[in-house]
């Protein structure tokens, strides 16, 4: 017998329950997160990691 | 250093998350808890009026993820903990995409009437799946802006993103709105899916009003007043699921809703405007807003009480009526067998087969024979109204010349006519008229029309005809006889429908011949009507039938 394919909406509601995990513990447990002082910091931190997308995000 | 600009920069404690001097302004509050608390109940108060209907259950996620997506920016709006923001913010931004999915599938499902495919599911959540996986990345949000006092976080790529798809969902939604005009076949519930998208479409502006009016002026608070159209959305999006399958106390809750919604609306005036004489017209609309919704809702109960007492009487009287039908088949049925059982003795009896009948006798036995004769043919006439009425009747269509049959049923009736000392005139040509139908059952229609002009004329002509006409078989019978008044010919081929005087000269008239002989041409995507000039001066009925 054919396994069904699994639903499209539980695979994404399962994805959100282990990211919504995952943001919790990066930013309250491991506290990886950037908090910017200056404009400055933040110009070579968004050039530092979208080089390409910069001119849009700044 | 961060600790210094944090200070400098004097944020209010909000020690029970949503509540803190952060939120410059009490409509916050309102904007926000109003819709959460309003589609919450409705969201569940609908999902369990029925737990098994698709829509309410799609309707409860998205009051439930607005709820979560509401209580989440009220978080930002207090809160004064960095974390709290980077956290929050990163929810939010997950979090949005997926309502605006939720109500690309509410309006597909209640749009087509079914749930999708298994490829458009696809299609509705593959958008999703960056958003999700990348929320808790640089790619979502970079980090917290300390430069300025705002409480903001510096986005990634992934909003712009986000925007993108959100755009991708409301497009969507719309071409849904087309589709419902485009098809023909969506027509019965055209006007409530077309309700549908529109209010999906205002709630889902009302939402996204913070954002465009945010990134237009730089005012963030003016966008908080679109939130205002969710609960007057979330009621009317309620009011059509259930009136999709209706349930009386919920569509009386969600008219409730609407109601209070409104309500709600105006009542945020008061948060916003200082002026008094302002506050007093807004305060006496609220007291003229409170007195009409109540009388509207009144009414509207009112109404929905009879309409379900209405459709319990009528699902009461179908059943009735059902029974009454099979009652009277069977009753008829059994009769048809005695009077046939009667006549079938008669029968045999004049025929000589039981021994010579005595002279005196035969009488009495021919008038025996022809009065269950007459009741048999009654009961069949009963009985076949009966089957065509209930769909019984299966049309065997075969090719066989019309001409023959007319001719054979005018021959058959001669007799009778004869008897009653009419002439009967038969002109159908002298071709073969081939033509591929029912020909036991167009034997009963054309012989119920001409016996029917042999009955109802007492002097003149009956006259008889056929002829092929260019896309057409034209058969036609005229008397000399009562004729038919105007009033009488609006009931001819109804069941069971009397001529005013016809009782009167044909005593055993059913009334159900015309209407089967109308039903039988019809089957055959013929038509049938009468011509008369009136009381006395004759009539005249054509078929028509399709070559």
């Amino acid at each position: 017998m054919k396994r069904p394919l699994p639903d499209p909406f539980s695979i994404a509601a399962f994805l959100v329950i282990l990211v919504s995990g995952y943001i919790f513990y990066t930013i309250f447990s491991a506290h990886r997160f950037i908090v910017f002082t200056s404009e400055d910091q933040i110009e070579a931190q968004i050039q530092a990691e979208f080089p390409l997308l910069s001119q849009y995000l700044l | 250093m961060i600790d210094e600009l944090r200070a400098a920069c004097e944020w209010g404690t909000s020690p029970l998350v949503f509540f803190s001097e952060n939120v410059f302004s009490p409509l916050i509050y309102y904007s926000h808890l109003t819709p959460v608390l309003v589609s919450l109940i409705l969201g569940l108060y609908i999902y369990f009026a029925n737990r098994q209907s698709l829509l309410n259950r799609i309707l409860l996620f998205i009051c439930f993820t607005l709820s979560t997506w509401l209580l989440l920016d009220l978080v930002l709006w207090a809160t004064d903990s960095i974390r709290v923001v980077m956290a929050t913010w990163s929810l939010v931004n997950m979090i949005e995409p997926i309502i605006y999915a939720g109500f690309a599938y509410f309006t597909l499902v209640f749009v087509t009437g079914k749930d999708s495919g298994y490829r458009t599911k696809l299609l509705l959540v593959l958008p999703l799946i960056p958003t999700i996986l990348l929320a808790g990345t640089h790619w979502n949000v970079i980090g917290f802006n300390l430069t300025d006092c705002d409480r903001e976080v510096i986005e990634g790529p992934l909003a712009y993103y986000n925007y993108l798809i959100e755009i991708g969902y409301v497009l969507w939604i719309m071409l849904l709105g087309v589709r419902v005009w485009a098809d023909r076949n969506a027509l019965a519930r055209r006007t409530s899916s077309t309700l549908v998208v529109l209010s999906a479409l205002v709630l889902l502006l009302g939402f996204a009003s913070g954002n465009i009016v945010g990134s237009f002026s730089e005012d963030w608070a003016i966008g908080q007043y679109g939130l205002f159209v969710i609960p007057v959305s979330i009621g009317a999006l309620s009011y059509f699921v259930v009136q999709a399958k209706f349930v009386g106390r919920s569509q009386f809750m969600a008219a409730q809703v609407l109601v209070l919604g409104l309500w709600l609306a105006v009542c945020s005036i008061l948060f916003i405007q200082n002026i008094t004489i302002v506050r007093w017209i807004v305060a006496m609309t609220l007291i003229f807003l409170a007195v009409l919704g109540y009388i509207l809702l009144r009414s509207f109960k009112h109404e929905i009480q009879q309409r379900q007492e209405i459709e319990q009487l009528a699902a009461q009287l179908q059943v009735s009526n059902k029974q009454q039908v099979t009652l009277i088949h069977f009753i008829t049925h059994q009769i048809k067998g005695f009077v046939t059982k009667s006549r079938n003795i008669f029968s045999v009896l004049l025929d000589g087969d039981m021994g010579a009948v005595p002279v005196t006798m035969k009488p009495m036995l021919e008038e025996g024979l022809r009065s269950d004769t007459k009741g048999v043919n009654t009961i069949q006439e009963i009985l076949n109204a009966a089957n065509i009425k209930s769909g019984k009747v299966e049309y065997r269509k075969e090719p066989f010349d019309l001409k023959a049959l007319i001719d054979e049923t005018a021959e058959d009736l001669r007799a009778a006519a004869t008897a009653k000392g009419l002439a009967l005139a038969v002109d159908t040509g002298s071709v073969p008229l081939m033509y591929p139908g029912d020909r036991g059952q167009l034997v009963n229609a054309f012989k119920n029309l001409i016996d029917n002009s042999i009955k109802y004329t007492p002097e003149g002509e009956v006259r008889v005809s056929l002829a092929q006409l260019p896309g057409t078989i034209r058969f036609e019978v005229a008397d000399t006889g009562v004729g038919i008044t105007r009033a009488d010919m609006q009931n001819l081929f109804t069941e069971g429908g009397h001529g005013t005087n016809s009782t009167k000269i044909n005593v055993e008239s059913t009334g159900f011949g015309l209407y089967i002989v109308k039903n039988i041409i019809e089957a055959h995507g013929g038509k049938v009507w009468a011509e008369s000039e009136g009381d006395g001066k004759g009539s005249r009925f054509i078929v028509e039938l399709p070559t």
